[in-house]
């Protein structure tokens, strides 16, 4: 741990690792969302716009995941 | 003397007026005040602290929309200064990153492109609408929330190459589909509900 450091490298990883998580558990609770358009015009641009909104999120999400196990060396 | 904002009202209430200094507008300026301290740490190699000021600038983004609330001074201009504020911050953020080899350059010059072409069409828009008003777009907002965490994982070396490839097509599709909304598609009356 370098004078500049604000905490052990360990806890900053540990830090970065459940920070990350979080997001990818906030972009997966599109899935909810995605469930509540159900009954919705698709054609409607709005509801489009969310739909794909909502696809995005979840892709985000498993890179996210995807990206915590390279940081931690799992894969 | 401050100028004024017009902010959504009750369907048949006289739209109701509130200064542009207001508190959740002083939460979004804060942000700029992490960047001198991002750019120290990157310059001289303190990840954690880079780590912290662009945490700080993101937590700052999520905060300034609470305070809104809390405060009732939700207004168009807040959200489209929120959403120049994103421009900004995250852009200069990523020219750092590039300029100090934290993070590869080919995909933050392409997301910075996009970005600016995305702010011009967002003026485009905001001439059509003829007022201040933020282009609300589901895609755009998942996008600018990973451009902050892509910046904060870049501090941390957090599969970095992975993260800020995938970010290319996902800002290409985003932009190539808020285009047509923005540049074609009719643009929505004042809100006043």
């Amino acid at each position: 741990m370098s004078e500049h450091d604000l905490v052990s490298p360990s806890t900053y990883r540990g830090f970065v690792t459940v920070l990350s998580l979080l997001l990818a558990a906030w972009a997966f609770y599109d899935i909810v969302k995605w469930r509540r358009l159900k009954g919705q015009d698709r054609q409607d641009p709005l509801v489009q716009d969310k739909l794909r909104g909502y696809v995005l999120g979840l892709a985000m999400g498993c890179v996210t995941v995807l990206g915590v196990l390279r940081y931690n060396g799992v894969v | 003397m401050a100028e004024v904002a017009v902010a959504s009202a009750p369907a048949g209430a006289p739209p109701r007026v509130v200064s542009k200094l207001n508190p959740a507008n002083a939460v979004t300026a804060s942000r700029f005040l992490t960047l001198p301290g991002f750019y120290w740490a990157v310059s001289n190699g303190h990840h954690q602290w880079a780590t912290l000021f662009i945490f700080l600038c993101g937590f700052a983004d999520k905060l300034d929309g609470a305070v809104a609330k809390i405060f009732n001074c939700r207004s168009a201009f807040g959200e489209f200064f929120d959403a120049i504020a994103d421009g900004v911050c995250y852009g200069f953020a990523l020219i750092v990153l590039a300029a100090f080899g934290w993070a590869p350059i080919a995909p933050i010059i392409i997301g910075v492109a996009m970005g600016v072409l995305n702010s011009v069409m967002r003026l485009v828009y905001v001439r059509r609408a003829g007022r201040p008003v933020n282009y609300k777009s589901h895609l755009m907002e998942r996008v600018v929330g990973y451009m902050g965490a892509m910046i904060g994982w870049a501090t941390a070396g957090f599969a970095v190459e992975l993260m800020f490839w995938f970010f290319v097509p996902a800002i290409v599709i985003t932009v190539a589909h808020d285009a047509k909304r923005m540049l074609v598609d009719r643009v929505p009356p004042l809100e006043t509900a």
